[in-house]
C-alpha cells in the first residue's frame, strides 16, 4: 500500500514576543490546539523560541519536546494536554520576571478580579458567568502577574467547562474529562490590568451563594501553592503577593448556580458605583 | 506542575525545644511584609518558607528580639492585654515553638 507522508500543521502560541510552535500531522490536535489558543496568536515574523513535535504512531502519539525529551501519549486529549503543558513551562521560562500563577481572571472597566485556587473549585465557571455579565475576560487557567507594575497580563486561552455529571466525582476525575468551549471571542481584553480583588471560589452542588470577607491569610496559601515560579522568585515573589493581598479586597465566594454567584459579586464589589 | 515543594533534603520541621526559659530571636534572612493590620507575612529566604502571623502571633514575634525569654514575653503581654500570666505564656510557648520549629526563631 502506498501512501504519503501526512502534511504537517503548525501552531504558533504567541505571548509578549515570545512565540512557540507545535508541530503535527495530526489534524485532531492541530486543531484543539489552535482552537484553545486562538486569542494567543504568535506575530508572524516572531521567531519560534521553542518547537514542539507530535507525531502520531500505532500506540498514540509520541511527543517531542523542547530538550529533546520524548514521551508517548496514548489519546489526542492528552497529546494535547501535554503540549499546552509544555507551552505553559516554555512561556514562564523565557517570562521569569513574571509571577506565574494558576487562576482566572475578569475585569470590569480598568479593575480585575482574580480568582485562585485547585482545580474544581469553580474558576472557570464564575469568570465566564462574569463575561456573560458583560466583564471582559483575561484568564481562564494561568495568570501571569507583573511584579513591576502589579497588574495581569491577558492570557486568554479559551475556556472550557467540565460537562456537570451530575453528581460529586473523586478527584482524579478532574484530570481527565470532557470540557465544553466558552464563547468569550467578543469579551477578550487585551490589556493588562490591577487586580482589586482576590475571590476564593468554591463551586457546590447546592447550599445556594454566599460571600464573605476573607483574610489575608486564607488566600495566600491558595495563591503561593498554585503560583509555577515563587520559589524562584524568593523574596520577591513574597512580596509582590503581601502587595497584592494588601491592596485588594478579599473574599469567599461559595455557590451552587454560577449566575447568581457573578451577580453577587458584583453587587458586593460595587464597582460600577464608583 | 508542581513546584514549591520543599526539597527532600530540607524536612519542614526543625529541632527546636522552647521552655520557659528560652529566650527567642528572629533568625537572620527573615523578610515581613504586612498583609494589612492583623497579619504579617513572613519569608525564611534560606528554607523558603512563607508563614503567616496572626495579631497575638505578632505580638510575640516583635518582642522576640533575643533579650527577652518566654516568660518575660509573657509577663509583657498578659500586663497589656490583662490576662493571667500563665494563660498567656501557654499561647507564647506555643508560637515559639512554632515559629522555632520552623527556622523562623532561634534560642539566644
Amino acid at each position: 500500500m502506498t501512501g504519503q507522508a501526512a502534511a504537517v500543521g503548525r501552531v504558533r502560541v504567541g505571548f509578549r514576543s515570545v512565540a512557540v510552535t507545535v508541530e503535527s500531522e495530526a489534524p485532531e490536535v492541530t486543531a484543539d490546539l489552535a482552537r484553545v489558543y486562538r486569542h494567543l496568536p504568535a506575530p508572524d515574523a516572531a521567531p519560534s523560541a521553542v518547537t514542539l513535535r507530535i507525531r502520531a504512531s500505532e500506540a498514540g502519539f509520541d511527543c517531542l519536546g523542547a530538550a529533546g525529551g520524548a514521551v508517548r501519549r496514548p489519546t489526542t486529549r492528552m497529546a494535547v494536554r501535554w503540549a499546552r503543558f509544555q507551552i505553559l513551562a516554555s512561556l514562564i521560562e523565557h517570562h521569569p520576571a513574571l509571577l506565574w500563577m494558576h487562576g482566572a481572571v475578569a475585569a470590569l472597566g480598568d479593575r480585575a478580579v482574580l480568582l485562585p485556587g485547585r482545580r474544581g473549585r469553580g474558576k472557570s465557571t464564575l469568570v465566564s458567568a462574569l463575561c456573560m455579565r458583560g466583564w471582559r475576560y483575561l484568564s481562564d487557567d494561568v495568570v501571569p502577574l507583573d511584579p513591576a507594575t502589579m497588574r495581569v497580563q491577558p492570557f486568554p486561552r479559551v475556556p472550557e467547562l467540565r460537562r456537570d455529571p451530575g453528581r460529586d466525582m473523586p478527584a482524579a476525575w478532574l484530570l481527565d474529562v470532557q470540557k465544553e468551549e466558552v464563547p468569550i471571542d467578543e469579551r477578550v481584553e487585551r490589556h493588562p490590568r490591577p487586580v482589586a480583588a482576590i475571590v476564593l471560589p468554591l463551586a457546590q452542588r447546592d447550599g445556594g451563594v454566599g460571600i464573605a470577607p476573607a483574610r489575608a491569610p486564607e488566600l495566600l496559601g491558595e495563591i503561593a501553592q498554585g503560583c509555577w515560579n515563587f520559589a524562584a522568585h524568593g523574596v520577591g515573589g513574597a512580596a509582590a503577593l503581601g502587595a497584592l493581598l494588601r491592596g485588594s479586597r478579599l473574599a469567599h465566594l461559595r455557590f451552587d448556580d454560577a449566575a447568581a454567584a457573578a451577580a453577587a459579586l458584583e453587587r458586593w464589589l460595587d464597582w460600577s458605583a464608583e | 506542575m508542581s513546584p514549591n515543594e520543599v526539597p527532600d533534603d530540607q524536612p519542614l520541621a526543625l529541632p527546636f525545644d522552647a521552655t520557659s526559659a528560652t529566650t527567642p530571636r528572629r533568625a537572620a534572612g527573615v523578610r515581613e511584609f504586612p498583609l494589612g493590620t492583623e497579619d504579617l507575612l513572613l519569608f525564611a529566604e534560606g528554607r523558603q518558607v512563607v508563614h503567616t502571623l496572626n495579631l497575638s502571633a505578632w505580638a510575640v514575634w516583635d518582642l522576640c528580639d533575643g533579650s527577652r525569654s518566654v516568660e518575660s514575653i509573657a509577663a509583657e503581654l498578659a500586663a497589656e492585654v490583662g490576662r493571667p500570666v500563665a494563660e498567656i505564656e501557654r499561647d507564647v510557648l506555643s508560637t515559639v515553638q512554632q515559629l522555632g520549629s520552623l527556622g523562623l526563631l532561634l534560642a539566644s
